[in-house]
């Protein structure tokens, strides 16, 4: 028997007789059952490779320095991981307007009609929302501003972007700020503003024409899609090549024509996709029979699509997938990577909060939806009436927080992957009325359990060309870029 | 048909097979009984679903080498939360 001390991991049988250890600081190792066996029953060669491996990856320390070390090392990568918690809180999302252009069928912001104007955010609870967002410790603000279709109640938004501008030349914090447009009215008044100001745009692309048009119907126009594809061109023309992202919803309709949708974001010039499901809100509950599939379906397509975009890349396109991307980021780098939806503690009200017309206050949109659907346990309090003090550290954030950390729920605590996942409280609470919720039922979990499995399958591969294009979306540079870096080092 | 199992307490804790059975527990319904030297399972496939031995024992066997692991590893992981998380002076 060999004197070392195991460290604590995690582990997932694989199907090939290995087995996938993972530890506290997200670090992974594929090792033979036969290897493993010997790992955990104290056995192995201490001269051996894996055994090397695993004291290097922090798997394992032999004396007590190299204990302390391994701790430190530890708790160190992790404390790095976590860091996203040090920016409580980041994005800030303003409700200006429920009123929208658009009626679309998987609306999960319940929109309401163009005339209904009491709907619309008005100038004291704006600015009584910039003041409340200023006082977050975070050095990095992100206001977005959202709708309905936040363009209708344009002055609101000019003049809170421009009291934003004023408070922060006293705080001198990084602000940025979005606005979610479906871009179908936009302006040259509006986009030069943006311009002035440094505004980027967010929009919704749902593939082309006949896809876009039959779920994201205008309330105003023939085809919101016609508007859209115009309005693009003027935008970029104004602000940038690179000023407009565009988010993708999946429904049946599109579900399984991801690669000609794929094509269309890169005939569009976009960069990047975010293969979104659709989340169980608003519309998409209403229209469920219409709009949704089984996840099964979900995933077929996902992981076809996946390799359709990494096929790209090789041959010659940069093009990535933001969910993958998020993901091997958190599996190859150690650092941290916030994203509020993918979380541990979930993200909801400690990196965004969400600002509704009225100046409620929600950690999340689907918060408000709740509310909107007579649910009103996640209002943090209201902007008008409610402190800073008061709503961030509150009943609600604190009861998100102790029931949203993987490391400790049921099963997710077991879980191999949980160093890379989260845990989306809300949505446990709308499907269950518990913040855990259901984990072994969950297709949150089933979802995210499969996408890390096959992203996985492809590390443990380790094909040169496929890790190049995973390192191209973890790094943000050009495919071709990081395959000659490997030439060059494979030459050296 | 219920099945029953007897798994002998010298090589399964309570929480293991407690943690194993909550994975089944949309396939069959468990009740446990114990004795001095077994716990005894009694596994009624609800759903016409078939008991999937094989699988049931693999994942048995997983979980309890999750609780010798976590034996292994004592404090360690709780420290490492600790050290992560204080103040830096």
């Amino acid at each position: 028997m060999t004197e070392y001390q195991l460290l604590p991991f995690t582990f997932k049988k694989l199907g090939n007789n290995n087995t996938l250890l993972i530890n506290q600081a997200g670090e992974f190792l594929e090792l033979s059952n036969k290897d493993f066996e010997a790992f955990h029953s104290h056995i192995l060669n201490k001269q051996s490779c894996i055994y090397k491996t695993l004291k290097a990856k922090q798997f394992l320390a032999d004396n007590k320095n190299n204990l302390d070390l391994a701790i430190d090392m530890l708790s160190t990568k992790l404390r790095t991981r976590k860091s996203f918690i040090n920016d409580f809180t980041a994005l800030h999302m303003i409700v200006v307007t429920l009123r929208c252009n658009c009626q679309c069928k998987y609306c999960h912001a319940s929109s309401v009609d163009l005339n209904k104007k009491k709907y619309d955010m008005d100038w004291d609870t704006a600015k009584n929302t910039i003041n409340m967002i200023f006082q977050t410790p975070s050095n990095f603000i992100k206001i977005e501003y959202q709708g309905g279709e936040p363009l209708l109640n344009w002055e609101i938004i000019k003049e809170s972007v421009l009291y934003a501008k004023f408070l922060n030349k006293l705080a001198k914090k990084h602000l940025e700020i979005i606005i979610c447009t479906n871009l179908t009215e936009i302006t040259d008044e509006q986009l030069h503003f943006m311009k002035t100001h440094h505004i980027q745009i967010s929009t919704s692309l749902d593939g082309p024409k006949y896809y876009h048009d039959k779920n994201r119907k205008s309330r105003i126009m023939d085809s919101s899609h016609e508007a859209f594809i115009k309005n693009l061109e003027r935008a970029r023309n104004i602000l940038g090549k690179d000023s407009c992202s565009a988010l993708l919803t999946i429904t049946k309709d599109n579900l399984h024509h991801l690669r000609e949708i794929i094509d269309y974001y890169i005939e569009l010039k976009f960069h990047n996709i975010f293969l979104r499901a659709l989340n169980p809100y608003g519309n998409a509950v209403i229209n469920k029979d219409k709009l949704s599939y089984n996840l099964d379906e979900f995933i077929t397509e996902y992981i076809d699509a996946l390799n359709y975009i990494i096929e790209l890349n090789i041959n010659g396109t940069n093009f990535s997938e933001a969910f993958a991307t998020l993901l091997l980021k958190r599996i190859l780098t150690p650092f941290s990577t916030g994203f509020v939806d993918l979380q541990s503690p979930s993200g909801a009200g400690i990196s965004g909060a969400i600002y509704n017309y009225d100046g409620c206050i929600y950690p999340a949109d689907e918060g408000r939806m709740l509310a909107k659907m007579g649910d009103n346990y996640f209002c943090m309090g209201n902007v008008n009436t409610t402190d800073y003090k008061t709503a961030f550290n509150g009943k609600i954030i604190r009861d998100i927080v102790a029931n949203s950390c993987v490391e400790i729920m049921p099963i997710c605590s077991e879980c191999a992957y949980q160093q890379y996942c989260g845990s989306d409280p809300i949505r446990n609470y709308l499907e269950t009325k518990d913040l855990m919720g259901d984990r072994l039922n969950s297709d949150f979990c089933k979802k995210n359990k499969a996408i890390l499995n096959y992203l996985f399958k492809l590390i443990i591969k380790d094909d040169a060309n496929v890790m190049d294009v995973f390192w191209s979306w973890v790094t943000g540079r050009k495919y071709e870029d990081v395959n000659l870096e490997e030439t060059k080092r494979a030459i050296v | 048909m219920t099945i029953k199992l007897f798994l002998p307490k010298e090589l399964y804790t309570k929480e293991t097979i407690l943690k194993t059975v909550c994975l089944y527990n949309n396939l069959y319904n468990f009740d446990i009984n114990t004795d001095d030297k077994s716990y005894i399972l009694e596994i009624d496939p609800s759903n016409n679903n078939i008991f999937d031995e094989v699988s049931f024992f693999s994942k048995l066997q997983e979980q309890q080498l999750r609780e010798i692991l976590n034996n292994q590893f004592g404090e360690l992981r709780e420290t490492i939360y600790q050290k992560a998380f204080s103040l830096i002076e």
